[in-house]
Order: C-alpha cells, then sequence, then structure tokens
C-alpha cells in the first residue's frame, strides 16, 4: 500500500508508527518542506521514503501520483495547509484521505469542505477529564470513524436512571459491561447493573441520544 | 377625494404590504431552512432555503395583484401556465433537483467512495445539484446527471475496501516449481503498492503451458494497470516468456 504523508513534525511521527503496523511491506513517503526534518526523518524512521517539497508544489506532486496513492494523511503544522492538501485529493479521486487537526475549532470547516476522516487528537481530553474526575452523565469513550456509533459511558445516578437504562438494554440489546463503584468489572447482565455503577455502552450514537433524552425527561 | 381613490389608495397600501410580508417571511423562512437543513450539506441547505423565499415572494406578488383587483381567475390561470410550461421545459433540471435531494437526505454514497450505477463505475469527486463527477478506472472523468441515481441501483463499495483482482499468468516454457519461483520474485517487488501479500490461488500445467491464478488486493482502483504492467515488465526483465489475462 502506497501511503504519503505530508508534513514531517511530531503528528508524522504517530501516523508513520500506525503505518508501519498496519502494512509493514508497505511504501511509506513522507513529503517534508524542510531539508533539516528530512534528514531527521530519515534517520528515525530509515524504512520511509522522504521527499522534499516546497509548500506550493505538493499539490502537483498529488496530481501526478493520484493514480498510485492508496492513502494520504495531512499532517503538517498549519491547519490550513491540511485543508488544501485534503481537498486537492480528495478532487484528485485520492481513495482514502485522513487529516490530523491542529486545532480542534477547526473540525466544522473540514467537514464543511467534505472531508471525511477527521482526527482530533484532542478529543480525549474531555472524557478522560470525565473519567478521571468521576463526574458526568454521559461520557463519549470513543466514536467510530465509519459509521455513526461510538462507545459510551452512562453513570447510574439513581433509581429512575437504573430503570430507564435496563429498558434500553432489554430493547436494543447492544454489547455493554459495567464498573462498578469500587472500580471493578461486572459481567454485563442487567440483574447486575446498581444505582453508582457505570455502564458502558456500544451503540448508535442517535440511541445514546434517545436514551439521554429519556433520563432528562424523567428527571434523572 | 372621491371614495374610488380612497379605495384605491388602501388597496396599494395592502398590495404593498403582502409583497413586504412575503420578502419578510422568506427571509425568516431561509435562515430556519438553511439552520435546520444544514445537516445535508450548507451549499444545498442555502439553495432549497432560497428557492422557498423566491417562491413566497412571488406568492406575494399574486396576492397583491389580486389586492389590486386585478382579475384572480385571469392571474391564476396565467401563474399556472408560466408554471406548467416552465416545468415542462426544464424538467430534467427539475428531475437533477430531485436527483440531488434523494442523494443528500438518503446518502446512498459520500464523496470519495467508489460505486457503481449502471455499466458505469468510478470514484466519486463531487456530488452537484446537476450532477455527480466521477473518475474512472481509466482516469476519465465522468459527469452523471443526478437523475440517473433515481433510476438506477447504485452499488457502492466502500471507500476504505481494497479491491480483490484476480490474474492469469501463463508461462509458454516452464516447470511448475520454476514457475511458482519466478512469480513470487516477481510478487514482492511488486508488494509495496499491493494492500496486503498477494496469493497464488493455483499451479497447473496444461497444453505443455504453466497456469498460475493469483488473487492481488488493491486499494486504488486506477493502479490495477499500472500493477499489471510492472507485472510483466518484472517477468520480461527475467527474460521469462508470459502471457497476463
Amino acid at each position: 500500500m502506497r501511503s504519503i504523508v505530508i508534513g514531517g513534525g511530531h503528528l508524522a511521527y504517530f501516523t508513520v508508527t500506525a503505518l508501519r503496523e498496519i502494512d509493514p511491506k508497505g511504501r511509506i513517503i513522507i513529503v517534508e518542506f524542510t531539508s533539516e526534518k528530512i534528514e531527521m526523518l530519515k534517520k528515525t524512521f530509515p524504512y520511509v521514503e522522504t521527499e522534499l517539497s516546497s509548500v506550493d508544489k505538493v499539490e502537483e506532486y498529488i496530481t501526478q501520483n493520484r493514480s498510485l496513492i492508496d492513502v494520504l494523511i495531512s499532517a503538517t503544522d498549519s491547519d490550513a495547509l491540511n485543508l488544501r492538501y485534503a481537498k486537492h485529493s480528495i478532487k484528485n479521486g485520492v481513495p482514502i484521505v485522513i487529516t490530523i487537526l491542529n486545532n480542534p475549532l477547526n473540525e466544522p470547516i473540514f467537514l464543511k469542505e467534505n472531508v471525511k476522516y477527521i482526527i482530533n487528537p484532542y478529543k480525549t481530553i474531555t472524557s478522560k477529564i470525565k473519567e478521571i474526575i468521576n463526574k458526568f452523565r454521559v461520557n463519549i469513550i470513543y466514536e467510530f470513524s465509519k459509521i455513526n456509533a461510538g462507545i459510551y459511558a452512562l453513570k447510574i445516578e439513581d433509581a429512575k436512571t437504573l430503570r430507564k437504562v435496563q429498558s434500553f438494554i432489554l430493547k436494543n440489546d447492544p454489547p455493554f459491561f459495567i464498573i462498578s463503584i469500587d472500580d471493578k468489572v461486572r459481567a454485563g447482565s442487567i440483574e447486575n447493573i446498581q444505582v453508582g455503577d457505570i455502564v458502558y455502552i456500544s451503540c448508535l450514537d442517535k440511541d445514546i441520544r434517545s436514551i439521554l433524552g429519556k433520563i432528562k425527561e424523567g428527571g434523572g | 377625494m372621491t371614495l374610488e381613490e380612497y379605495s384605491l389608495i388602501i388597496r396599494v397600501v395592502f398590495a404593498l404590504l403582502s409583497i413586504v410580508l412575503a420578502m419578510f417571511l422568506g427571509s425568516r423562512l431561509r435562515k430556519i431552512i438553511t439552520k435546520n437543513l444544514s445537516k445535508f450539506g450548507h451549499a444545498f441547505a442555502s439553495k432549497f432555503a432560497e428557492i422557498v423565499r423566491y417562491f413566497l415572494i412571488v406568492l406575494g406578488a399574486v396576492i397583491a395583484f389580486s389586492i389590486l383587483s386585478l382579475d384572480v381567475v385571469v392571474l391564476t390561470g396565467i401563474s399556472i401556465g408560466i408554471f406548467i410550461v416552465v416545468l415542462i421545459s426544464m424538467r430534467d433540471v427539475f428531475s437533477n433537483y430531485a436527483g440531488e435531494i434523494y442523494l443528500r437526505v438518503r446518502r446512498p454514497f459520500g464523496e470519495g467512495d467508489f460505486v457503481r450505477i449502471g455499466r458505469i463505475s468510478g470514484r466519486v469527486l463531487s456530488i452537484n445539484s446537476q450532477d455527480v463527477e466521477l473518475v474512472s478506472i481509466e482516469g476519465e472523468r465522468i459527469i452523471i446527471p443526478n437523475q440517473l441515481f433515481l433510476k438506477h441501483p447504485i452499488i457502492n463499495k466502500s471507500s476504505t475496501m481494497p479491491t480483490s483482482i484476480e490474474l492469469k499468468i501463463i508461462f509458454k516454457e516452464s516447470t511448475l516449481e520454476k514457475a511458482e519461483e519466478t512469480v513470487m520474485e516477481a510478487l514482492n517487488e511488486l508488494r509495496p503498492e499491493l494492500f496486503e501479500d498477494p496469493k497464488i490461488i493455483s499451479i497447473s500445467k496444461t497444453d505443455g503451458k504453466t497456469e498460475v491464478n493469483l488473487l492481488l488486493h488493491i486499494v486504488n482502483q486506477r493502479k490495477i494497470k499500472w500493477v499489471i504492467n510492472k507485472l510483466s515488465r518484472e517477468f520480461h526483465r527475467k527474460g521469462v516468456e508470459i502471457e497476463i489475462e
């Protein structure tokens, strides 16, 4: 698989490592703007190919190689450049175009421009803080990239919430497990859920919105 | 001032009011529609809201004319006549818009997906008001009017799904072992461009020729031709005479 990573900064480190793990025999080409970083990248990742390019020549490189590129990841330090390269790649029919955000507030701009796969490295901050402080009604643990679904944590704050969550599980039969108040993992059985527990459910995002609405209606 | 003049002034005021009210309502509705339909794409929501706004303004104008005591029946007749003529002359444009509504609401595919409709297949570059732009495996740009998506079944192969291709390599003069070895060497050269390790499905000898069936996985369908050419070059470089089917 031929993967192109644009930008050789700190985002590239994680990107290249993941690509290597996915396809150890594949080609990884990093397009970078500075020769110093290119030298550094060659030392850090001896298995990658590098391409020194100016900021304005990257689009030309994509156009020339569009029928051979399988995955393109725009991971520069600038969201403006990431958006520019992602849009150009989509326009040129590159099958998988992924962009990594520098500023999470720019996510709506990428969505508006039809960039489908956006990685927001800051997304875990909210869920981690909620998990550590242990004060939330619902916590988004993970959201899938290709479908509108995820893994959600629901805190059973009272008897009403317990009843609503039990009824939701009975009706939708989602995979779930429970973490009790003393941080022990319990088997996923409806009878085992108690007030104070956290129920981890994997389901569609519209379903989680529906259960939240019901909990609010019930005053939980 | 006579009673008739008073009546005319009042009717003019009401006629103007109906136009102003239609414009005001149109403007308010545009904002509401744009906000609520933005999940289907900003451009689509703005366009739909604009159509509704113009419809309300035309409606206000028709009401204004009727207030001014122009014959309502005649006005309605003219309006319906114009509407029918516009509808007939622009029926393809309207059915393309209907196709766009279907594509935005049902979302059978998105930009970047590899789709097939009828005998046409390619990767979706953009979804527009009137058409969808694809790029074929051969690299040709294809414009498909949106109305076709209402009439033909659509096959959507996910953008991340690799395509599996089967190749038959025929060695004119070779033993089974030698053919397998040569194929594996050539495939090793090609492997970095493939999605995962290629597989030899079968090797057989018929009529003095050795046939090797291969299975390759490719993410970018436009690469298929290039892969076959590269494979041929590899065999040629090794001085092996082959045919690829």
